[in-house]
């Protein structure tokens, strides 16, 4: 009923759904760096770099969930 | 009025600004003249320019990933040269440089500055790798934003679900650009994806434009062939292949955010006097769509393409990391590095505290970590890059008038950071193998 193409189309929108969590994820990181930096302003400096290493990896995963999507388009 | 009646009348002059300046143009103006809004042409390998340049001895095919690649080499030499004769040969009695040498200064100390609370006293070792990947990141995936990347290329034929492009010749012009009739165009099969018959008639009818993958694989021998017509396809009149195109000699068009159907300009494939030219589309849509192929199937495939959207180097950089931080971790520890991995004193210790073998259960967890992080450093690069190409030419295909420039400027600060974030785990996970664990507490004697 629906074709091959449609149904990688179609796994493609549903593997982004593995987007949500480090978004939530990130969301959660830079709640806690913004509260720390309101806590410390002097501490802002190591506070973001450290907020920065923590959404690299994080969005990793979400990337993850990209490649997948973009496997199911262009290869399957 | 009050504060909500004006914010009510700023939505609706909103939505009715967007409705005039995103709608209207893209599907209903600008698809009388032939370019509506259209799908662009993705491809997720590196396209191949010219296939077995060496077929004796390599078989090798250039990309256009190689030509990219050849072009960052050679402005990295070049800024490396640059600065190399400005901090040695003409003035070594300066301490203070100026100018290039002083960008270059700042670049190079920003990330030693970060690097070295990581790693401490191996920075020396370290930092020469890490330098080079985050410059050569920084060099490739800022030059992918300059205009014609991606964008200017040679034609050839669509390969099977390309999405591909007829060919609009304007009387009494020079150039010729892709057509398309309708916004989203699905009846008229322009802007649709081609299958197997429309590459093979395209094939047929302008042999000098078949894709350079397939030349290569049939050179090679490893070409498939898919059934093709058993017939030519028919069109009107009798053409002459004189006027077949040569790949590659296209003069340089405007940036990837004009107008979509505004290709490169080619030499047209077919002359056909008996046509009204304003509505020349190659072969009459009717016969294209009844018949065996549609062999005026056309698609551009660029001459350069941002390096690291090649899956290539993303993780050739990943294996030279991964395989590097296993000798700096030795060069650091000694062989009791890989402790880590197989946990031998905590096996000995079995007698002594048997909850060693848990210990000796979480090495063995760190190899699945070293591998996991091969693929991660891998699919973030790579993934950071090619999506956010995907996205800005698919807005520049949606509306290339101010629509795409927020989010090249994105595009100027995710290659930048996910450079930099490649640099730094590269310290990161350096530092990690060099201090090395001191998870076990029989430390008490002389560990140093």
């Amino acid at each position: 009923m629906i074709s091959d193409k449609g149904m990688a189309f179609i796994a493609a929108g549903l593997a982004m759904f593995g987007a949500f969590g480090p978004g939530i994820g990130i969301g959660l990181m830079v709640n806690g760096a913004m509260q720390a930096i309101g806590r410390n302003p002097d501490a802002a400096g190591a506070v973001q770099t450290n907020m920065i290493l923590g959404i690299v990896f994080t969005e990793a995963i979400a990337i993850y969930a990209l490649v997948v999507a973009l496997i199911m388009v262009f290869v399957a | 009025m009050n504060t909500s009646l004006r914010g009510l009348l700023y939505l609706v002059i909103g939505i009715a600004v967007i409705a005039l300046v995103c709608v209207w143009p893209a599907f209903f103006l600008l698809p009388q003249v032939g370019a509506g809004v259209a799908l662009p042409v993705i491809v997720l390998p590196a396209e191949v320019l010219q296939g077995n340049l060496l077929p004796s001895f390599f078989g090798y095919d250039v990309t256009n990933t190689f030509t990219s690649m050849i072009l960052v080499d050679i402005i990295l030499l070049v800024i490396g040269f640059v600065v190399y004769r400005a901090t040695r040969v003409s003035a070594p009695d300066r301490f203070v440089p100026r100018g290039f040498t002083n960008f270059m200064e700042l670049v190079t100390e920003f990330l030693y500055n970060q690097g070295r609370p990581l790693v401490g006293e191996n920075t020396r070792k370290v930092f020469p790798v890490a330098g080079t990947i985050f410059l050569m990141l920084l060099v490739a995936n800022l030059v992918k934003l300059v205009p014609g990347f991606e964008s200017v290329g040679q034609l050839a034929c669509a390969e099977p679900n390309q999405t591909y492009y007829n060919i609009h010749k304007p009387y009494g012009s020079g150039g010729a650009y892709f057509y398309l009739n309708n916004a989203l165009d699905i009846s008229d099969r322009s802007g649709t994806r081609a299958n197997e018959d429309d590459t093979h008639a395209c094939e047929e009818k302008y042999p000098r434009l078949t894709p350079p993958i397939v030349l290569a694989k049939q050179a090679r021998g490893t070409y498939t062939e898919t059934k093709g017509p058993e017939e030519n396809t028919e069109s009107e009149g009798d053409h002459s292949e004189e006027g077949t195109p040569e790949s590659g000699e296209q003069p340089a068009d405007a940036t990837g955010e004009a107008n979509p159907a505004e290709g490169e300009t080619a030499p047209d494939p077919t002359q056909s006097s008996s046509i009204n030219p304003m509505s020349y589309r190659g072969v009459d849509s009717t016969v294209a769509k009844a018949e065996t192929g549609n062999p005026e199937a056309f698609v551009v495939i660029p001459w350069f393409r941002a390096y690291a959207t090649d899956l290539n180097l993303p993780l050739a950089l990943s294996l030279i990391v991964v395989v590097m931080v296993q000798f700096w971790g030795v060069s650091a520890l000694g062989p009791s590095y890989f402790f880590k991995f197989i946990n031998l004193p905590a096996l000995g210790n079995l007698g002594k505290k048997p909850l060693g073998a848990i210990d000796f259960i979480v090495g063995l967890i760190e190899i699945v970590s070293e591998l996991s992080r091969l693929v991660s450093l891998t699919f973030r690069l790579f993934g950071n890059i090619f999506a956010g190409g995907i996205l800005v030419i698919v807005l520049s295909f949606l509306m290339g008038f101010l629509l795409p420039v927020p989010f090249y400027l994105l595009e100027v600060f995710v290659g930048a950071v996910q450079a930099y974030v490649f640099a730094l785990l590269t310290f990161i996970y350096a530092g990690q193998a060099m201090t090395g664990h001191h998870g076990d507490d029989d430390h008490a004697e002389a560990h140093h």
